[in-house]
């Protein structure tokens, strides 16, 4: 699937000379920003004990005797980083292929610098990461280097600074166009890193290690189920995302609260948003923008970016239903119809949604707005909102995945593509919000009205929306009938 | 003799095979304040959650003022507060409440809330989370959520486990108020020592209720040497 969806991005005609020598002023710097996130991921996932996760019976019974932990760690950290480097490879050799495509320097050459940088990378996240998990350097130094690190590759990429060291190592992919010896050197350094972190591992603390354990098994449980819902939560307690202990929106919740309890409560859970899930949720509804305008200008494969912005920040921000969810007990001991709570709890997702992307539309049309981009932004923003939270919804209200009797009593003939129409229709449902975009796009390729156009092509995404947000409402009365039809 | 308040005909519960409770035939009155005992697996809490809505009878009836316990017409007039306290992992202490109270129709006087967080040792925490609380913490802000909430009907399964002295004799208290107040109480415990503060005792054994009467002569039972 990605191998077709990048092919079909990058197209197969050969570069111009120009083009070829943009490709090799920033692509090593692009590279060097890829490996920076990388390292920030890698010493985030370390601070908190990660990437490795142990048996509960290997940190209760090994850990815990009288052994060196570096000789107990050292097996599961090396396979760890082999396996990230494994696959770094294969990521390297596809993109190495698919530059090979438009780039003179030949497919083995490209594939095998691909392979090089990839398995670099990985390594150098893994590395950061058991430097990090190790505490022999403390964990918020790998951070703040990783971060560092990324900085500078930024400042890079836009001309603040000449020179980044990570951009140097970016340099591998691009050897088939100027070999860099220097870059060598960075790969000498992450073979240190990565060398440093598995021997220094026995510093692991057991606390991380034990949440991780617990944690982790019921992750790849609720993945194994498909189960979205757990495999949020579970993440986020991985990453300690708890909920803050300030309302910060106090002075909406507390007013709206006594005559909009609904509105007042779910205001209430998202004042308490710890800082990182607010700049995911505001990177991805920015990352939603710049992918419509992608689509705006003619690569209309981005809306499949933009709408999975919009659903994994909806995820988020539909929280305060979620919990409705995660507690029947509750729910039950309210004297309202649950269909109707649910509903009501909608409006809050909807509100943060549209707030996001409304600040990305400012964003996005602040560096340089096409000709009547600003009319169907105005217009996306309300589908796409609209469309984020009923994909959402679907995703939050349906049972998992593979969790209801039924599937495991059909034969699988009629549970595999029920299985894959299932993950696959909330994401459809988000990104339906983005319709408007192309339907205006192709109005302006053809000299048509823009708006009305925009306007027209809404009404698919607006009728999606509200048959799920009336779906939501009547979900219990649907099935009860259901049931009573089939005589259960 | 006051309405009756919760009536069951042949209430029973099976799991696969193996049967959990019942049939139990059962009447209590309005304003009745009953004490339910028995074994671990004796079918208390299973009898609690049959009234409280959230298991289904496998056979029988439940009523709880004439209506089946999942309508919208019990769940304004029922309380239930189960032995393993559910709270929201995304409101403080003080927002339970505040949402509690306001779903049941509540928008006027709160002043119930400041004396709750009061009286049951909460002050101080009203802000917090109680998703991140104690065992014991936890437990009082459910008894909180439970009582903040007009009720005519209190189901309460092991109240007391993780409670210290002073939350055990606040809610202790708390109950004795909302029985006098005319409320219907049902609670489960196995606590000998709070057995005298009510009317009427029941005793389940492997299911079936073996004693019906007053509660004071259900202590008998507390020692085991009646149960099977």
């Amino acid at each position: 699937m990605l191998a077709i969806f990048a092919s079909g991005l990058i197209g197969d005609e050969a570069l111009t000379r120009a083009q070829q020598a943009q490709v090799h002023k920033y692509g090593p710097e692009w590279a060097g920003l890829i490996l920076g996130v990388l390292l920030v991921v890698g010493a985030r996932s370390g601070s908190r004990g990660g990437p490795l996760a142990l048996e509960a019976a290997d940190v209760h019974n090994l850990l815990l005797a009288p052994l060196p932990r570096g000789r107990v760690l050292r097996r599961p950290s090396i396979g760890s980083i082999g396996y990230g480097s494994a696959a770094g490879a294969a990521i390297g050799a596809l993109a190495g292929l698919l530059f090979a495509q438009r780039i003179p320097g030949g497919n083995a050459a490209f594939i095998a610098s691909g392979v090089l940088f990839g398995a670099t990378a990985a390594a150098a996240g893994f590395g950061f990461a058991f430097l990090a998990a190790s505490r022999r350097i403390p964990a918020v130094v790998m951070v703040v280097i990783a971060l560092i690190l990324t900085g500078l590759s930024i400042a890079n990429l836009t001309d603040v600074i000449a020179w980044a060291p990570l951009s140097e190592i970016g340099t591998i992919p691009f050897w088939p166009l100027g070999f860099a010896p220097a870059s060598l050197i960075g790969v000498l350094i992450v073979i240190g890193c990565a060398v440093a972190g598995v021997s220094w591992i026995g510093g692991l603390s057991i606390e991380s290690a034990q949440r991780r354990t617990r944690l982790v098994g019921q992750l790849r449980f609720a993945v194994t189920q498909q189960d979205l819902r757990s495999v949020l939560l579970l993440r986020r307690q991985l990453a300690s995302e708890l909920p803050g202990s300030r309302n910060r929106l106090r002075f909406l919740s507390r007013p709206l609260g006594p005559k909009f309890p609904i509105v007042g409560r779910g205001l209430a859970s998202i004042g308490r948003w710890p800082r990182v899930r607010i700049i995911r949720v505001g990177v991805l509804c920015v990352g939603a923008g710049f992918a419509s305008r992608a689509v705006w200008l003619g690569t209309t494969p981005m809306i499949l970016v933009a709408g999975l912005c919009t659903y994994v920040a909806a995820l988020d921000a539909i929280e305060p239903l979620a919990q409705e969810i995660d507690h029947p007990l509750l729910v039950d001991s309210y004297p309202h119809e649950r269909g109707d709570l649910f509903q009501r709890h909608l409006i809050v997702p909807v509100l943060v949604l549209l707030t996001g992307l409304v600040l990305s539309a400012a964003v996005v049309l602040a560096l340089g707005a096409p000709v009547d981009a600003d009319i169907v932004a105005a217009i996306t923003v309300v589908t796409a909102s609209l469309a984020g939270v009923a994909g959402a919804a679907v995703s939050v209200v349906g049972e998992a995945v593979l969790s209801a009797l039924d599937e495991a009593m059909m034969p699988p003939e009629v549970a595999g593509p029920r299985v894959v129409f299932r993950m696959l229709w909330p994401p459809l449902v988000a990104i339906s919000g983005f319709i408007p975009v192309i339907a205006a796009q192709r109005a302006m390729r053809d000299g048509s009205e823009i708006f009305n156009t925009a306007l027209t092509f809404s009404a698919i995404p607006l009728v999606i929306s509200v048959g799920v947000f009336a779906w939501v409402r009547y979900r219990d009365e649907l099935h009860d009938s259901m049931n009573e039809a089939m005589g259960r | 003799m006051n309405d009756v308040a919760i009536r069951t005909v042949d209430l029973t519960k099976t799991y696969g095979d193996v049967d959990a409770l019942g049939p139990i035939d059962l009447e209590i009155h309005e304003g009745e304040s009953v004490v339910l005992i028995g074994h671990n697996g004796s079918g208390k809490s299973t009898l609690l959650n049959l009234l409280a809505g959230t298991l289904e009878p496998s056979d029988g009836m439940a009523r709880i003022f004439g209506s089946d316990p999942d309508s919208i017409h019990v769940r304004q007039r029922r309380s239930w507060l189960p032995d393993n306290p559910v709270l929201y992992d995304d409101l403080s202490l003080r927002e339970h409440l505040e949402f509690t109270i306001r779903m049941h129709g509540g928008s006027g006087d709160e002043s119930i809330i400041d004396e709750l967080i009061e009286r049951l040792g909460l002050s101080g925490r009203e802000e917090d989370l109680p998703s991140q609380f104690s065992r014991g913490l936890r437990q009082k802000s459910a008894a909180a959520v439970a009582l903040v909430r007009p009720f005519f009907l209190l189901l309460v399964d092991e109240p007391f486990v993780g409670l210290d002295a002073t939350g055990r004799l606040a809610f202790l208290d708390l109950l004795e108020e909302a029985r006098d107040g005319g409320a219907t109480l049902v609670v489960a415990t196995h606590d000998p020592e709070v057995i005298d503060r009510f009317d009427r005792g029941l005793v389940l054994d492997n299911g079936s209720l073996i004693f019906d009467g007053p509660a004071v002569d259900v202590r008998p039972y507390l020692s085991g040497s009646v149960l099977s």
